[in-house]
């Protein structure tokens, strides 16, 4: 298997968020109905979200995996822009790739059952990441939602973990 | 009987919050200052005294004056009736007359009940007499004392309120100008002589003529002339009135005019500062968007495809995948390299600096080593071994089943442009923070010019809904008001001369039946008549001369005072004329050297004007003396420069024995003081004694909406 496939593999993925958290991340993206909220920060697509989401949990060193039944997909990994930034994300999981089991130079040789093993994993740690920032959202979004009235909200809360 | 205010003090009053000793100025002879910005509680403590002596208050909301009982709940603290249920609200004014120590107190009980509030109003006042306080039980008694403040023919002149005082001194108006010859002459009995001679001399008159038509009543040429006589006089009387009730019309059309002539000068002001609120909304609309947008594309930055800032403090990851990447290469040439020697055990490995495929065939074709650098001929063993080098088997198919490498390198090659752009993350937020907060700044300096542009279009008498359709009404009654006094002019002329016709006529049928009847009965009834027409003529002369003589003192005693509150200006300001009018009023006009009218001075020069005359009035009331009462004004000074008000300052003190002044044009709310720099020059001549009196500001420490104000007061000079 060459590069592009492997890239086309991991692209092909359906992404999942936790459904508990449909309320919150409708709430601060700008989605179907609720797209004008005047008095809050929000992103734009839900796919911007999960991406901050991720980057949190990220950071938090957290990765929560969605259990079977938590799951809501949206979009497949292919769809998350801007490019360089979804890139980002996969250098990001890559870099964790031995933590959950695969070495790069071991997937060099990998079968093609192994690698949708590890493609499947990748984006299920994705998305453990992404439900660790959404649980730290949450948990903010309950107790301190006036700081969401701040339009620098979203920067703020990134700054707070670098 | 000169009366001085020793104290005012407020509880739980307009903005004044607490009891009596919280809110207490001790005030004394000479100037009493109490300096503060807008709603600091200036019109309101002039309420406070308007309460006490004329059971009246100025309604800031309605723009006129109420009754205070029908203010009560306006008059009482905010913050007592938000924060209590049973409360007073009051003024007190303690004040001295000759030996004499009066405290005056107005007070309100509030008690709260259900949703609305129960009032209960009492005045009580206390005489000190030999240091025991005596209730005045007595309301007529009570009365008598709270005129002692300032009598009710004086309050006129006493009590200024500078949007108002226009108005103040009407010498355009029969009731104006009559209340303000007797306010300065004490003629009334003069005037009621007059009225009883023109009685009797109406009595005379008829009395003759009955006493001509019973004698002569068989006479059909002399009762023809009485009958035309009675008809003349019928006539001219019911004329004399007609003429009097177009001189009331001219009088209120003129007054219309003026008042209106007033509205139209501050017209101009209310377009400009119209103009600019409107243009200042504009810039802060425009800022306020920019702003939105600003803050609006913060999630936007996040996701920025040159500098994101959601990856801040990542750059340690490419580094950490840049690693990686490396070492995947190096794994994956060692394998390859064993995997080759598996194939081809000849296969040496070459050491570092090996030659290339170039200098291969160079060293081939010399036949020397250039790594050793000895000759090698050909075919020898060691030509055979670079051929060997040159020749050896190439590689061309991995020996593993994948190969990522491309897909590794391509994501190496997207995030190594974000190794500069991260590290400078911090930066463009702050950048970012610092442009939205001058945004910020830059709207609440435009919401404050435009305060100021809409202080200053109500101040020129525009309101909060901003209709400017009363200036087109006010423009179209103005048009209405000139029409009117042309009519009215060419009538009374018109009815004059008709009159003086009939008298001639009159004076014709007179000398006639002189002639004709010459009876002695009715001479002496005739000689009665005319010796009280002359008595009624010598009376009406009388006082009109003492009229003419007044205006004509208090014109000059006024363009004295007009001169002194002007001295030192740059523009000049003219000279004040005085001219009776058709209908026996006075207009004060301000005329240049020529002698010519000059027009378009400011509310400033017109105010001036107004000022002028209540001081020449009671200058000229007082003789060479002081005035015996407190002078009191709010705001007298709202459309005055700094020259001015020096001006007043110097001049106040000769003409009132105690004036208390409402004042903001001394007022920076940026300095530590609060003072501007004319402020602090003229609390330096009061610590200097140049100024007698005290110096009061107004403060409110604790910022809150109007009705929660609480005002302070600090004593600069006391």
């Amino acid at each position: 298997m060459d590069g592009q496939s492997f890239r086309d593999r991991i692209g092909q993925k359906r992404v999942n968020f936790n459904k508990k958290y449909d309320g919150l991340i409708r709430a601060i993206s700008k989605v179907g109905a609720s797209s004008q909220k005047g008095e809050f920060s929000s992103f734009g697509p839900i796919y911007e979200t999960f991406m901050y989401a991720f980057i949190i949990g990220y950071k938090l060193g957290v990765s929560k995996p969605l259990e079977s039944g938590e799951r809501v997909g949206f979009n497949d990994f292919v769809d998350f822009k801007p490019t360089p930034i979804r890139d980002f994300v996969l250098m990001l999981l890559l870099n964790k790739s031995e933590e959950f089991g695969f070495k790069w130079i071991e997937l060099e040789n990998a079968s093609e059952d192994t690698i949708n093993t590890f493609v499947t994993e990748l984006i299920r740690q994705m998305e453990g990441y992404a439900n660790a920032g959404f649980e730290y959202l949450q948990n903010k979004w309950d107790n301190e939602n006036m700081k969401f009235r701040n339009p620098f909200v979203f920067v703020n809360f990134i700054e707070e973990l670098s | 009987m000169a009366a001085i205010i020793k104290t005012i003090s407020f509880k739980n009053f307009y903005n004044y919050y607490g009891n009596f000793d919280h809110n207490t100025y001790h005030f004394k002879e000479g100037i009493n200052i109490v300096n503060a910005d807008n709603n600091m509680g200036k019109s309101k403590f002039y309420n406070g005294i308007l309460w006490i002596l004329k059971d009246t208050v100025y309604d800031s909301d309605l723009k006129r004056m109420v009754n205070a009982p029908s203010s009560f709940k306006k008059m009482a603290s905010g913050k007592a009736l938000n924060e209590e249920t049973n409360f007073d609200m009051g003024v007190n004014i303690t004040f001295i007359e000759n030996a004499d120590k009066y405290s005056v107190s107005k007070t309100v009980q509030f008690a709260k009940v259900g949703n609305s509030w129960r009032t209960n109003e009492k005045l009580d006042i206390l005489q000190t007499i030999e240091n025991r306080d005596i209730p005045i039980l007595d309301q007529a008694a009570k009365d008598k004392i709270v005129q002692k403040i300032i009598p009710v023919e004086l309050m006129n002149y006493a009590l200024l309120q500078g949007e108002s005082m226009e108005q103040l001194v009407d010498l355009s108006s029969h009731n104006g100008l009559s209340s303000t010859i007797e306010a300065l002459a004490g003629i009334k009995n003069l005037i009621e002589i007059c009225e009883v001679s023109k009685d009797l001399s109406q009595r005379a008159k008829k009395l003759s003529n009955d006493k001509e038509k019973e004698i002569n009543s068989t006479n059909n040429k002399i009762s023809g002339l009485i009958q035309e006589r009675e008809g003349l006089e019928q006539r001219i009387d019911s004329t004399s009135k007609q003429i009097e009730t177009y001189k009331t019309e001219l009088s209120e059309a003129t007054k219309k005019k003026d008042t209106l002539e007033a509205l139209l000068l501050n017209a101009q002001n209310r377009e400009k500062f119209r103009g600019i609120q409107k243009t200042l909304q504009n810039e802060i609309d425009k800022l306020k968007d920019k702003k939105n947008e600003n803050e609006r594309n913060i999630t936007t930055m996040l996701f920025s495809e040159n500098s994101p800032w959601l990856l801040m403090g990542l750059e340690k990851q490419i580094t950490y995948f840049s690693d990686n990447y490396k070492n995947l290469i190096i794994k994956l040439t060692e394998q390859r390299t064993i995997h080759e020697l598996a194939e081809d055990p000849t296969m040496l490995l070459l050491p570092p600096n090996s030659p290339d495929k170039s200098s291969l065939l160079r060293m081939l074709q010399g036949e020397k080593c250039e790594i050793c650098n000895r000759p090698a001929p050909k075919n020898s063993d060691a030509w055979k071994h670079m051929e060997m080098v040159l020749k050896r088997p190439k590689s061309t198919e991995s020996s593993n089943k994948n190969d990522f490498s491309s897909f590794y390198g391509g994501i190496q090659t997207t995030v190594s442009s974000f190794l500069n752009s991260i590290p400078e993350l911090s930066k463009s937020i702050e950048r970012y923070r610092t442009a939205i907060d001058n945004i910020e700044e830059a709207i609440n300096q435009k919401e404050e010019e435009k305060e100021i542009a809409k202080l200053e279009f109500l101040n020129a008498g525009g309101s909060e809904n901003n209709a400017n359709t009363n200036d087109r009404q006010n423009i179209s009654d103005y048009t209405l008001a000139e029409k009117t006094i042309e009519k009215k002019d060419e009538d009374i002329k018109k009815a004059e001369n008709q009159i003086k016709q009939w008298k001639t006529r009159l004076k014709q049928i007179e000398d006639d039946l002189k002639s004709i009847n010459a009876n002695s009965e009715i001479k002496s009834y005739r000689d009665f008549k005319d010796l009280m027409c002359c008595v009624e003529l010598i009376f009406l002369n009388s006082k009109e001369r003492i009229f003419d003589e007044i205006l004509r003192s208090l014109e000059i005693n006024a363009n004295q005072k007009y001169s002194e509150l002007t001295q030192g200006n740059l523009s000049a300001g003219g000279k004040l004329n005085f001219s009776k009018q058709a209908d026996g009023t006075i207009q004060v006009c301000i005329k240049n050297i020529n002698d010519g009218e000059l027009t378009g001075l400011g509310t400033g020069f017109q105010r001036m004007k107004q000022l002028s005359i209540i001081m020449a009035i009671i200058s000229s009331k007082i003789g060479n003396k002081q005035f015996d009462y407190p002078f009191i004004s709010d705001a007298p000074f709202s459309e005055f420069g700094d020259n001015f008000i020096n001006n007043f300052f110097k001049i106040a003190p000769n003409v009132f024995s105690q004036s208390i002044i409402f004042i903001k044009e001394l007022y920076d709310p940026k300095s530590e003081d609060f003072l501007n720099d004319l402020g602090k020059k003229i609390l330096k001549k009061m610590e200097n004694g140049e100024i007698p009196g005290t110096f009061y500001v107004n403060v409110i420490e604790e910022k809150a909406d109007t009705t929660n104000l609480v005002t302070k007061n600090k004593c600069y000079k006391g």
